[in-house]
């Protein structure tokens, strides 16, 4: 290499990488300030959260309700807003899907994030809601399950291991797949 | 020859080197700052920028206004207050966001190598830039070198032609009396004493 070179490769190549590096994060900064907080990412993800995660809420109707009070059910915790419009696209599958499962002991669990209670009410009474639902006041239950966005699903099984996550609006379809698969497994058949 | 181009790069990398040190010694003494010296606030403060916003593009927790990062700012002093360390509180978001929370990787394992590279880069433009200095010194030398022979030579060549133009003119003395003692006219050796 010419002696002549070195000195402009030392230069040059650190310099370029600057520049690159410069532009990305010119663009990367310009492009978002943060979403309010809806799925992009749809469909069944990996679980990232630590599976036994808990939660203490107060429900809308004033009862105290633990999640792990529900061991021994198969329990669908999810996590919602009201002004979310995927979120009030899927109420009334959730309202459908909760009449049938509830009868074979699957329960159901809405927790409001990002939202105030009234309008949570509104939203509950307007869309005949029965399912305990309540407001995470804090954001603090939504951090504790890694929540990124609404509508999220968190599929606990009868031993309180979270063992499937669904980010998105659900068909009716495919929550009764899952919670088919899932008590499949509870009574040990196979076939998922 | 080798081992002394070696001594001479090494030697005028010297600078780069050092500032290379004293670079990584002021950040070893920054993350040396006890937790505990810290206030809550300034705490928080410190992992809500090593934190990033999950639902940003390459922000961290202290630039965000998303909802989800003023929450994740209210876990992590909830979490100061009772006491958990700050490797405990980032190990607690990892967990449940990824190691993509990290707005700078651990310094473990393959991520060593993002860590080191910056390091590495520097000390090779150190040396890339030393050895050019040197072979520019070198280069200069040799031509100082070069043209002090060159003026040498001249001198010298200017008191050899001095040196023939007196030899000359003892030889011409010379043949001057020997031609005149061969004719027999002495006398011509007067007056310019040119025959």
């Amino acid at each position: 290499m010419p002696s002549r070179a070195k000195p402009l490769l030392a230069v040059g190549i650190p310099l370029l990488l600057f520049v690159v590096v410069l532009v990305v994060g010119l663009i990367q900064s310009g492009r978002d300030g943060g979403r309010p907080g809806v799925n992009e990412t749809l469909g069944e993800v990996d679980v990232t959260t630590n599976t036994y995660a808990d939660f203490l809420v107060t429900t809308l109707d004033g009862r105290e309700l633990r999640l792990s009070d529900l061991r021994g059910s198969i329990v669908m915790v999810d996590f919602w807003s009201s002004w979310c419009p995927p979120c009030r696209a899927e109420a009334p599958v959730l309202v459908e899907a909760y009449e049938r499962w509830s009868k074979l002991g699957v329960e159901f669990v809405g927790i409001s994030i990002w939202d105030t209670e009234g309008e949570v009410r509104d939203f509950v009474n307007r869309h005949g809601i029965e399912y305990p639902n309540a407001v995470d006041d804090d954001g603090g239950i939504a951090v504790e399950f890694g929540v990124k966005g609404i509508p999220e699903k968190f599929f606990v099984n009868s031993e309180g291991e979270i063992v499937r996550k669904v980010n998105g609006p659900n068909t009716s379809q495919s929550l009764d797949e899952v919670l088919t698969q899932m008590s499949d497994e509870e009574l040990g058949i196979s076939g998922k | 020859m080798w081992h002394l181009v070696n001594q001479r790069v090494l030697a005028g990398s010297t600078l780069g080197v050092w500032l290379g040190l004293v670079s990584m010694l002021a950040v070893s003494v920054a993350a040396c700052v006890r937790e505990d010296d810290l206030t809550t606030d300034q705490r928080v403060y410190q992992l809500s920028t090593q934190l990033m916003c999950p639902v940003c593009d390459g922000q961290t927790l202290d630039q965000s206004q998303a909802q989800l990062s003023l929450d994740m700012q209210a876990v992590i002093r909830e979490k100061v207050e009772e006491g958990d360390s700050n490797a405990a509180i980032r190990e607690y978001f990892v967990d449940r966001y990824g190691e993509v929370v990290l707005a700078s990787p651990d310094a473990g394992g393959f991520n060593l190598v993002a860590w080191a590279m910056p390091v590495v880069i520097f000390l090779g433009g150190a040396l890339l830039v030393g050895n050019a200095y040197l072979n520019m010194r070198r280069k200069k030398r040799e031509a100082n070198a070069a043209s002090e022979v060159v003026v040498a030579a001249r001198d010298e060549d200017r008191e050899d032609s001095v040196d023939v133009e007196d030899d000359l003119e003892d030889y011409l003395e010379r043949a001057d009396r020997e031609i005149a003692a061969a004719v027999g006219r002495p006398e011509l050796m007067e007056g310019d004493g040119k025959v």
